[in-house]
């Protein structure tokens, strides 16, 4: 049976940055998405709902918690993956108010080698905890228990 | 104080009466002891006794007026210190309140109208715990009594006040006891306005917060870069490994552009630049700037029309002339799309002899596109510090908001000015008036 390609939705205004986070996921296979704001964000994630999505904060127009937010609103969008990468440490609190499966990286504090990490980690919890069980937050907590972070 | 009537002369009046007086007196014992008076002494008898009495009334008059004027004096200039207190109370640039022994505001200067909106007569009379523009009233009249019962000076710093209207004002609040009158002892609260100080140093700390944020960025990126070089199985190819040094080398300059264009703002700001004024071709400083944005310029298959008319005599600082011109020129180029029209324009001013006086012979530069232009709620804020149109956000992110800020602050320090007239989705017009000689300017 062939398994689906497992898709990741990369939303980011600063096209270096998408750049090597693409690079550095495409080594696990995935299809990846790129989005440079939070409007085409909004609509890719929508339009073909990827398993995890990659998620800036400061952006111009639609920003990522705005985007996130109405995106929340979704039913598929409520069960969805999100990794929150950004420089504004502040954001913290605003973040993880979202709910469901949120995992917030500090992207100054972070090696990109991590990132990854927790890209792969979410895709393969995401698998044993199946569908059903997502939005919850658990996916995001076990996914933090298992790389031993906060 | 005018000095009294020299004391001798009232006496000698005195005494004169006195004198009169007491002739009479005896002249009438005489005319008593005798019996026999000729008519005229009566006659005489009666008119110096009547001038005498007449003198002794004026003299006490007189003490009288004296005392009577004295006292007006006084009063006066009680009256004169009373008035330089009301003068001296209410045109105080800080509100003052005084309040009695009970707690109790007795007066209120006029400041408090029009820093907080209210008269003094709707404060005067109530309990400092009855105050309606501070928040912390309570606290305010136990810290009056607490300080009155222990000598403490009270002071709070950077408290909230609340304006009848309902806005927020922030403002440093000191009690001062007043010295002790009979049994009285009253404490002067004296609040001032710190509302502007506070917001210049909230200004400041944003710009930190949002410079340093700009800064975070590209010092990210350029790290995930080196991380990644640095991992072997990251560059098996060449042209990957290429693309990533390249990528960190334009980041790197970015950021260099960045910290050299928040040095000159601070440079800008304190006043600290000094001018190496040259004369300068005008065409060569645009020729050499349009050369820096030559292969953009291709790329975007921009038209540029230049009608620039020499300036004679134009004496400035190259570097600083350069800003001006790069700034306006590179915005052009961002904002307007491909195939888009720039048109660059220099010309030097008609002067007007007015009188004789031929004053600063002046020249323009003009700089228009049919770009993107600028939304017009958004025009009033374009050359504030750190400002972007959203429009401008979305062409191109990197930017830093400074640029016309710096722009204007050379120009206006050269005694210059800058307008522009825009229409969003049609262009704009950005044109610089200038002196054609900078010796003049503040940073000469």
């Amino acid at each position: 049976m062939v398994e689906e390609r497992k898709k990741v939705l990369i939303v980011e205004d600063e096209a270096p940055v998408r750049r090597i986070i693409s690079d550095m996921i495409a080594p696990l296979g995935c299809e990846i998405i790129e989005a440079k704001d939070g409007e085409s964000g909004l609509q890719k994630g929508l339009d073909n709902h990827p398993d995890v999505i990659i998620l800036d904060i400061v952006m111009p127009g639609k920003g990522g918690l705005e985007m996130a937010e109405e995106l929340r609103k979704d039913e598929w969008g409520r069960q969805v993956p999100v990794v929150i990468l950004t420089n504004l440490k502040t954001a913290r609190q605003s973040v993880e108010e979202l709910g469901g499966e949120i995992i917030f990286i500090p992207k100054a504090d972070w090696e990109i080698e991590d990132v990854v990490k927790v890209v792969k980690e979410i895709l393969e919890v995401k698998d044993y905890l199946g569908e059903d069980q997502l939005g919850s937050g658990i996916l995001a907590q076990k996914v933090r228990e298992r790389l031993g972070f906060e | 104080m005018t000095k009294t009537k020299k004391v001798s002369l009232t006496g000698l009046r005195f005494w004169c009466g006195l004198a009169a007086f007491l002739v009479v007196a005896l002249l009438l014992l005489f005319r008593y002891l005798l019996r026999r008076w000729p008519l005229w002494s009566d006659v005489v008898s009666w008119l110096v006794g009547g001038g005498s009495f007449v003198l002794l009334v004026e003299y006490f008059l007189g003490l009288i007026r004296r005392e009577r004027d004295r006292l007006k004096e006084l009063s006066l200039e009680k009256r004169e210190r009373e008035v330089n207190f009301e003068q001296v109370f209410n045109l105080s640039p800080v509100v003052l309140m005084i309040v009695n022994s009970g707690g109790q505001i007795t007066r209120v200067n006029r400041r408090v109208q029009d820093w907080l909106g209210y008269q003094p007569e709707e404060l005067e009379g109530l309990d400092v715990a009855e105050i309606p523009f501070l928040s912390e009233k309570g606290k305010m009249k136990a810290r009056i009594l607490d300080q009155r019962v222990k000598g403490k000076r009270v002071e709070a710093r950077e408290l909230n006040f609340l304006t009848k209207g309902g806005a927020v004002k922030i403002g440093d609040l000191r009690v001062v006891p007043l010295p002790q009158v009979n049994d009285r002892r009253d404490d002067l609260l004296i609040i001032s306005d710190v509302t502007a100080s506070e917001e210049v140093d909230r200004a400041k700390t944003e710009f930190v917060a949002i410079t340093s944020h700009q800064l975070l960025t590209p010092l990210t990126t350029i790290r995930w870069y080196a991380e990644s070089l640095l991992k072997q199985e990251q560059h098996q190819d060449e042209e990957r490994l290429r693309e990533y040094l390249i990528q960190i080398y334009k980041t790197n300059q970015r950021m260099i552009g960045l910290v050299n264009t928040m040095l000159r703002v601070s440079r800008v700001e304190k006043e600290e630049i000094r001018f190496n004024l040259i004369e300068v071709s005008v065409q060569e400083l645009i020729d050499s700037v349009l050369d820096e944005l030559s292969i953009l310029i291709q790329n975007k298959d921009i038209e540029l029309v230049q009608k620039i008319e020499p300036v004679k005599g134009l004496r400035v600082d190259p570097e600083y002339f350069r800003i001006i011109v790069s700034n306006l020129l590179t915005n052009a180029v961002k904002y307007t799309p491909s195939r888009g029209r720039i048109l660059i324009e220099v010309s030097p001013v008609e002067k007007k002899v007015i009188r004789g006086d031929t004053g600063v012979q002046e020249f323009t530069l003009t700089v228009e596109d049919n770009g993107c232009g600028i939304p017009p709620e958004q025009q009033k804020n374009v050359f504030t510090k750190l400002f972007r149109a959203d429009n401008a956000r979305e062409v191109d992110p990197e930017g830093t908001g400074l640029g016309l800020y710096i722009v204007k602050a050379i120009i206006n320090s050269v005694g210059g000015q800058i307008s522009f007239e825009s229409e969003y989705n049609r262009g704009s017009r950005f044109t610089v008036r200038m002196p054609v000689d900078w010796t003049t300017s503040k940073f000469s």
